[in-house]
């Protein structure tokens, strides 16, 4: 209200729609504006649409994958009896459920499709500093994944998501076509990187400093630097890999004088730091949600914010760690290991501070807060036994065995797909202006917790038992953990499924939204729910931090600076 | 465009120019973000091409006689010609943005043009150097072929893997001239642009990116011509 | 240290400001080709610095030290970096940071093989290709 300058077109709109002005879903009809749109909003809500199919496609293919532990394979009469798969499709159905999970979901799902929609709602700007580059971003999003589909189709990969050498250049599956799919994936990873990161920089509203910013796009920022930066990497890796595959070239084939190790450097120089691009856009949604949640300041707004950074460059100096026992040199794996738990500091600092924001808050457990508090419970399981596997010793142990799968689980699943799925909760009334049925909220909340945890914790148990990943068969003693695990991971599915449905449900009949249902104060709810199609009626203007409720006595807050 | 960009002409009264974007207050944030962008994705090509260098390093630390043997077999005369080029080249594109600041049509086209005749005659050399190798069968892996390196009278008997020095040539060298290709590509919608007199001193911002691309190619260049072509 | 990087973030983006000095800075022609000029006579000393052949280690070093000065003219005037924002010049920098990274700890793991297991410094089937074959000299 601060300024009326914006207020000539948006009036004209408003006119021409008799009265109240048209949001961003009914301002413009038919496919073609949608196949077309520049707007962040709907490229959001597409690249949503989009990340949710492929989850599914994921969850379908671990579902497989447990399915086929519940029993090992029995050697029958005939010699050969198997259950359900055999061991080469077994192998093809575990790397594609890594690969579409961490390629097409995860890395993806919160900066692209959330990112998209709120980042700029939260700078206060009409849109991306390059919408017609995000748009791009999307086709190429499309295009990857596309290719991933078809190298599915003609006979699919059984590498491992991690594509290692020399297995990968000489097996006669389609690898070249899922690389392929990879490396386009990868371009549109930076191209949304680097959008973010001028737009963060160059579109901020007026008065939105940068330790006013919502710990959201602190989150975002230091993702997208990762993304910037690590991205090509892969991009080159992945060349060099079809190029050995397609000419024999012998940069990593030991047969043809490489050093498969190279490539492992290659791999994780982007992959570890690609961890971080999945679980640092999941710290700034729990900070958004535990903190309107609890109805009080955040604690330690400079330390999260700062520790986001912290994560993002220490977490480039640590993809040794991944190659412990793969022929790397001790003396390398130590220095790895020391600096592994170097990154614990700053997640821990992040973890502290967000129980400090809940204690002495009034906490409001709504279904979002819920799928927080089960974050909070996981992502420190998962963080804490990274720790055991950053220990060399331990490690040489525990290196490729259902502990690791478990921990990686904890993280990439009970974190960043939690804090996802949370996330869709939050913000659900400002993006489609319905609100989610919260009792069925609830009870999906409480099917993910438990099915995750009776899945993945047994797993750990399994593990330290000596259970090696990627096996399709086991002995006969670890039947009763796998079958445990298989069970939870169908209480898992169910928990989403039953999401799914109230999520339709919201769509045909939920009760329309508020503007700002949970009473937070950072610009996105400012607007209406849905929102308009350039974000605001006027220009806003910041006067404060993101996490000042007005219900906060000031004489008594102890939080952090703001 | 969904939305008509015109329609945001606004009634503060500040200067609102047609190529100034809805979404942008002022022409001084729309450069700034452009260019912000630009030297974000510099700093990507840097880190995409580490890979390539780091691949030289660590196979030149292992066949250390491998490099120094195979590397006669590059003609450097032919590499010192193109590293004059693009050079060359360079100064124009430099001069090119500077006939934008000072809001000159023909300085902007003119330099343009001679920047990608200069891209062009690079390509062109390269041209020549790849097709020699083929005929020489100094190829990388699989193709690599010795007895025909041999019978061509070139030093054939290099220790260590030749076929690994000539895949890393190859690489380096294709990648980096994909790169030139892409910039010539650029090169001639900016020629499309200046003719339709899309820049002037204000709104440049697009031709100094590509410049800077430019420049990024160049660089690049400038390591791979003493790597490649003068190991000792 | 970090109050300056500070400063330079924020400087670098002082949102909405509108007038902030983002001015083409018009350099003289001389300079231009003053530029051109030394990088010219820099690769002419490249190639006579290969050709004269040095010993091993000198070579190498004097080829890339005269390359990252060509690499710097043309970064600082024709890229302009230096009468840039600062902050342009900061992503450059972490560029090239993460490059060295990058390059530091992979030829670390190569270079520190085998210390502890010395079989562990062989990585090939055949025996001709013996990483410590090559070490050696």
């Amino acid at each position: 209200m601060e300024s009326n300058r914006n207020n000539a077109p948006q009036s004209a709109h408003a006119a021409t729609a008799g009265g109240s002005e048209p949001n961003y879903i009914n301002a413009h009809k038919g496919i073609w504006s949608w196949m077309t749109t520049v707007d962040h909003k709907r490229l959001g809500l597409m690249y949503l649409v989009g990340v949710l199919g492929f989850f599914a496609v994921g969850g379908i293919f671990a579902l497989l994958v447990r399915t086929q532990l519940l029993g090992p394979i029995f050697k029958g009469a005939s010699g050969k009896q198997e259950w359900l798969f055999s061991g080469d499709t077994y192998n093809k159905l575990f790397t594609l459920h890594g690969a579409v999970m961490v390629f097409l979901v995860i890395i993806p799902s919160i900066p692209a499709s959330l990112g998209n929609f709120f980042l700029p709602l939260m700078l206060g700007a009409k849109d991306v500093a390059f919408p017609k580059l995000n748009l791009m971003s999307f086709y190429v999003y499309i295009l990857g994944g596309a290719f991933l589909l078809f190298s599915i189709a003609t006979g699919a990969i059984d590498t491992g998501w991690t594509f290692y050498t020399p297995y990968s250049t000489t097996t006669s599956a389609s690898v070249i076509s899922a690389v392929t799919g990879v490396f386009i994936l990868g371009f549109s990873s930076i191209l949304t990187g680097v959008n973010f990161i001028v737009t963060i920089h160059k579109m901020r509203a007026p008065g939105l400093t940068w330790t006013r910013l919502p710990l959201f796009v602190w989150a975002q920022y230091a993702t997208s630097l990762i993304q910037v930066l690590a991205t090509p990497v892969l991009a080159i890796t992945l060349m060099l890999l079809a190029i050995e595959k397609t000419m024999g070239v012998g940069i990593f084939d030991p047969k043809l004088g490489g050093d498969p190790v190279l490539f492992q450097h290659f791999f994780w120089f982007y992959s570890h730091p690609a961890v971080y691009i999945m679980i640092l856009p999941a710290f700034g949604v729990i900070s958004e949600i535990i903190t309107v949640n609890s109805r009080k300041q955040i604690f330690g707004y400079k330390a999260i914010a700062m520790s986001s950074v912290a994560i993002a460059v220490i977490g480039f100096l640590v993809w040794g760690h991944h190659m412990f026992t793969s022929g790397q040199s001790e003396l390398a794996s130590a220095v790895f290991s020391f600096l592994t738990f170097a990154v614990a500091v700053p997640t821990a600092i992040k973890v502290f501070s967000w129980v400090a924001t809940m204690y002495g808050g009034s906490l409001r457990l709504n279904s979002a807060m819920w799928y927080g508090l089960a974050f909070l419970f996981l992502f420190t399981i998962g963080g804490l036994t990274g720790l055991f596997l950053g220990t060399l010793s331990v490690d040489i142990h525990l290196h490729d065995t259902y502990f690791v799968v478990a921990h990686f689980h904890y993280v990439m699943m009970g974190g960043t797909m939690t804090a996802f799925v949370g996330a869709l909760h939050h913000w659900w009334p400002k993006m489609t202006g319905r609100m989610l049925n919260e009792f069925w909220g609830k009870i999906s909340c409480f099917f993910v917790f438990t099915g995750f945890n009776l899945t993945f914790f047994s797993q750990f148990l399994l593990g330290t038992k000596g259970m090696p990943r990627r096996y399709a068969t086991y002995l006969p003693e670890f039947q009763t953990w796998h079958q445990l695990s298989t069970l939870g991971s169908y209480l898992l599915g169910l928990g989403f499924f039953i999401t799914l449905c109230y999520m339709i449900q919201s769509l045909i009949s939920g009760a329309k939204a508020p503007r700002n249902p949970w009473g937070a104060r950072s610009l996105e709810w400012e607007t209406d729910s849905p929102p308009i199609e350039h974000n605001f009626h006027v220009q806003p203007v910041v006067k404060h931090g993101p996490y000042e409720f007005p219900e906060i006595d000031h004489s008594m807050s102890t939080g952090g600076g703001h | 465009m969904t939305q008509p960009s015109s329609s945001h002409a606004s009634s503060a009264g500040h200067h609102h120019p047609k190529y100034l974007a809805h979404h942008f207050e002022s022409m001084a944030q729309q450069n700034a973000s452009g260019k912000l962008g630009m030297w974000l994705f510099l700093g990507q090509e840097v880190l995409f091409f580490s890979g390539l260098f780091l691949a030289y390093v660590l196979a030149r630390i292992i066949y250390p006689e491998t490099f120094l043997a195979a590397h006669e077999l590059l003609d450097w005369k032919l590499g010192a010609l193109n590293t004059i080029f693009l050079l060359t080249s360079s100064l124009t594109m430099a001069l090119a943005v500077r006939g934008a600041q000072v809001n000159s049509k023909p300085q902007m086209f003119y330099n343009i043009l001679a920047t990608l005749v200069l891209g062009g005659a690079f390509m062109v050399v390269k041209y020549i150097e790849y097709s020699h190798k083929f005929h020489d069968g100094l190829l990388p892996g699989h193709f690599f072929d010795a007895t025909k390196a041999m019978h061509n009278g070139q030093l054939a008997n290099i220790p260590g893997a030749p076929a690994i020095f000539f895949a890393i040539y190859f690489v380096m060298t294709g990648t980096h001239g994909l790169h030139v290709l892409i910039g010539m590509g650029l090169m001639v919608w900016l020629l499309v642009r200046i003719k339709r007199g899309d820049f002037n001193s204000e709104n440049h911002v697009y031709l100094e990116n590509v410049g800077l691309y430019w420049h990024i190619v160049d660089l690049i260049w400038i390591f791979l011509f003493p790597l490649l072509y003068l190991v000792r | 240290m970090f109050q300056k990087l500070r400063s330079l973030v924020v400087k670098s983006s002082a949102a909405h400001a509108g007038g902030h000095g983002d001015e083409p800075h018009v350099l003289p022609l001389s300079t231009y080709f003053a530029v051109f000029g030394s990088l010219l006579v820099l690769t002419v000393l490249t190639v006579v610095v290969s050709v004269i052949g040095l010993p091993q280690p000198a070579s190498i070093i004097v080829a890339m030290v005269v390359a990252m000065i060509k690499a710097s003219l043309v970064v600082l005037w024709f890229m302009h970096l230096k009468f840039d924002d600062r902050f342009y010049s900061l992503i450059f920098v972490i560029s090239l940071l993460f490059l060295v990274l990058f390059f530091a700890f992979t030829s670390f793991d190569l270079l520190t093989r085998g210390q502890v297991n010395p079989e562990e410094s062989t990585f090939s089937q055949d025996g001709s290709l013996l990483r410590h074959e090559f070490m050696k000299k």
